[in-house]
């Protein structure tokens, strides 16, 4: 028998050229595809923005510095829109975080026994749904005339709900929306941190005296810091970017009472202002870096303290 | 501190699976209780149900003469030492410590002097405001541990606390232990596989296997009369040499070689043709320094020296025995020998159960 060891050849270290040659010949083509359709029209943006709108998807644009921005800080209806963007940010964060934990502190509990896997699917299903098709559902929903809501609420002898029709309603009839589309995302991120939790330390809690609330504010949610600011941010950016369902739902009103930045910045679009419109996007942009680095700086701090 | 009392205690799962069978079990107040026996045996579940974190289908569990079975863990005034440690890792190890007594709403400066005076006790009083994270496994065993004790419970569970540390250390923190129940005199209950630790810390040594208690009794007890041929072969090391054998006119024939039993052997085997023979590597003498002792010819199959002592496997008849011998026995492989084997510590278990006889 041939002895296995004569054709055996040694193994050979990557030079580290090859190692840095092996790293980019894997990372090209992801980092080209992120350059090409994320990086390029983020800069292109920015450069429109400096731009006259006239002008500005022609080769020959012409240079007005600043004073696009100038136009877009001093415009009344951008900083309603702005404030209005803001508030409903936050509103939407913080439902969205606190409904995302409790679901999947449900889901994570023994109390559901076998139906565990129903409300995973009934939670999760909205978030694989077209967006577009789901909120043309929920417009018909909140129709004031033949909706599903008011109908219910009249069986129930209860009052009707506003829905969209009315300036107090409609941003909770927005959020509604889309907290039925996103919640079940957030909750597969809570999910995941919840099962990397040591079941141990919870008991040892129970066992030194904590009852289900001093467990899960004690030991439970900071065991979750990970996952709370993967969400907050994740949710931060997404909420400050509402757009479809504005543009589905509301288009912008009743009397912009739904009329979030990224809608007011499509619309300058549509009128051609282009200039103004992609300065509008900017300012955006920086404010939810600004928030979103913020509040990383903030939860990793208290992390390390 | 409390005495524990577990009655017909047993537990499945679904109606189906039974992982502890009607265990009667008494822990009197300041006794240092030890469960041991094999992986899936059910000691930690039965501790666990002690401690509340595992339901109670069948039996009742007391604590100082309460029933517990529907008492939530946080009132049943006890603490416990899990085999991870368990340690709050965003807490530091003083808070680790006093969270136990802010949930009792102690005040603040009984919180420190009892956090004080317990890490000074264990010498982890320098290292308070860091996180578990940055301690090493004995350390933080001993955070784990400190928390147990200033909490001041009428029960100590210790969940096989020393599993996950390196044999030196095991060894270290077993003194520790023993140390600590003889300063502090609780009740300790304590889970383990490992049959030294059981030795070295019990007042009272609970085997089990497959959920049933097999025998409770002192280490000595359960050494020297063990109840069943798992307990004898379970505890310890080597363990007990077991060999089938006939049963004739009061004699165990272990293949053509003859041993007259004791009497009262003789008459617990009577009426069986079939038993298992055993006795331990200590009891089977290189020389006749008993005079009750019986020669029985050997020959030696392989030494291994342990420097204190030599374990001598040595061929008898059809079976190979291990020996604890002297450290100079210097026996060759093949080599005809006569061991003794000390009449007064020879076994006799029944061949279909197990059962001593």
């Amino acid at each position: 028998m041939k002895d296995p060891s004569a054709t055996r050849v040694p193994a050979r270290a990557l030079t580290q050229r090859q190692t840095i040659g092996a790293f980019w010949l894997f990372v090209l083509p992801f980092a080209g595809l992120t350059a090409v359709f994320g990086i390029w029209p983020i800069i292109l943006s920015l450069q429109v923005s400096f731009t006259e709108s006239a002008s500005a998807l022609q080769p020959s644009a012409q240079w007005v510095g600043w004073s696009n921005y100038a136009s877009v800080l001093a415009d009344p209806i951008f900083v309603s829109s702005l404030s209005r963007t803001l508030v409903y940010t936050l509103l939407a964060v913080v439902s969205t975080i606190v409904l995302a934990l409790a679901y999947a502190m449900l889901l994570h509990s023994p109390w559901l026994g076998r139906g565990v896997t129903l409300f995973k699917i009934a939670i999760f299903l909205p978030v694989v749904t077209p967006d577009v098709a789901g909120y043309v559902v929920w417009r018909w929903l909140f129709d004031q005339s033949f909706g599903a809501v008011n109908t219910a609420l009249g069986a129930l002898s209860m009052p009707t709900f506003g829905g969209l029709a009315s300036t107090d309603t409609v941003i909770w009839a927005v959020l509604i929306a889309e907290l039925w589309h996103h919640v079940g995302f957030y909750v597969v991120i809570f999910l995941a941190n919840l099962a990397l939790c040591d079941r141990g330390v919870r008991e040892a809690a129970q066992i030194d005296g904590a009852d289900a609330w001093q467990t899960f504010w004690h030991v439970t949610l900071p065991e979750l810091r990970p996952a709370l600011l993967v969400n907050s941010v994740y949710a931060l950016i997404q909420y400050l970017k509402t757009f479809t369902v504005v543009a589905v739902m509301t288009k912008g009103g009743p009397n912009d009472s739904t009329n979030f930045v990224s809608y007011y910045a499509y619309q300058l679009f549509e009128q051609g202002r282009y200039g103004e419109a992609t300065a509008m996007a900017s300012i955006l942009f920086g404010i939810v870096i600004a928030l979103a680095l913020g509040l990383m700086m903030i939860q990793r701090g208290s992390v390390s303290r | 501190m409390a005495r524990v009392e577990l009655r017909g205690v047993g537990k499945s799962y679904d109606g189906r699976t039974c992982v502890i069978q009607n265990i009667d079990l008494q822990i009197e107040d300041g006794e240092f209780a030890v469960f041991v026996g094999p992986s899936g045996c059910g000691k930690s579940t039965l501790l666990r149900m002690i401690a509340g974190l595992e339901s109670i289908t069948e039996g009742s569990v007391s604590i100082d003469g309460n029933r517990v079975n529907d008492v939530l863990p946080r009132h049943r005034d006890i603490a416990m030492v899990f085999q991870d440690y368990a340690l709050y890792p965003h807490k530091t190890l003083y808070e680790n410590m006093a969270f136990g007594l802010r949930l009792r709403k102690t005040p603040e400066s009984e919180i420190r002097r009892r956090v004080m005076d317990v890490a000074a006790l264990l010498q982890i009083d320098t290292m308070l405001d860091r996180k578990p994270a940055a301690l090493s496994g004995g350390q933080r065993q001993r955070v784990a541990i400190g928390r147990a004790i200033v909490r001041q419970p009428k029960v100590f569970l210790f969940d096989e606390p020393l599993s996950n540390l390196d044999a030196q250390l095991r060894g270290e923190m077993r003194s520790e232990i023993k140390k600590l129940h003889q300063r502090l005199g609780a009740t300790i209950v304590y889970v383990t596989h490992d049959q030294v630790e059981a030795m070295t810390l019990a007042d009272r040594i609970c085997v089990l296997q497959g959920g049933h208690k097999l025998q409770h009794g002192t280490p000595a007890q359960i050494y020297g009369a063990p109840a069943t041929r798992f307990v004898a072969g379970f505890i310890g090391s080597p363990p007990m040499n077991l060999v089938p054998c006939r049963l004739s006119d009061g004699r165990a024939f272990l293949g053509s070689l003859a041993i007259a039993l004791p009497e009262r052997l003789a008459r617990a085997g009577g009426g069986r043709d079939r038993a298992l023979f055993g006795i331990r590597p200590e009891n089977i003498l290189p020389t006749s320094e008993d005079s009750g002792a019986i020669p029985v010819p050997a020959t030696v199959v392989m030494t291994e020296p342990l420097g204190a002592d030599t374990l001598v496997t040595l061929r008898v008849a059809d079976s190979d025995v291990v020996a604890r011998w002297p450290p100079h026995f210097s026996g060759r492989r093949g080599e005809t020998v006569c061991a003794h084997f000390s009449v007064s510590h020879m076994h006799l278990f029944d061949a279909e159960s197990g059962a001593a006889l």
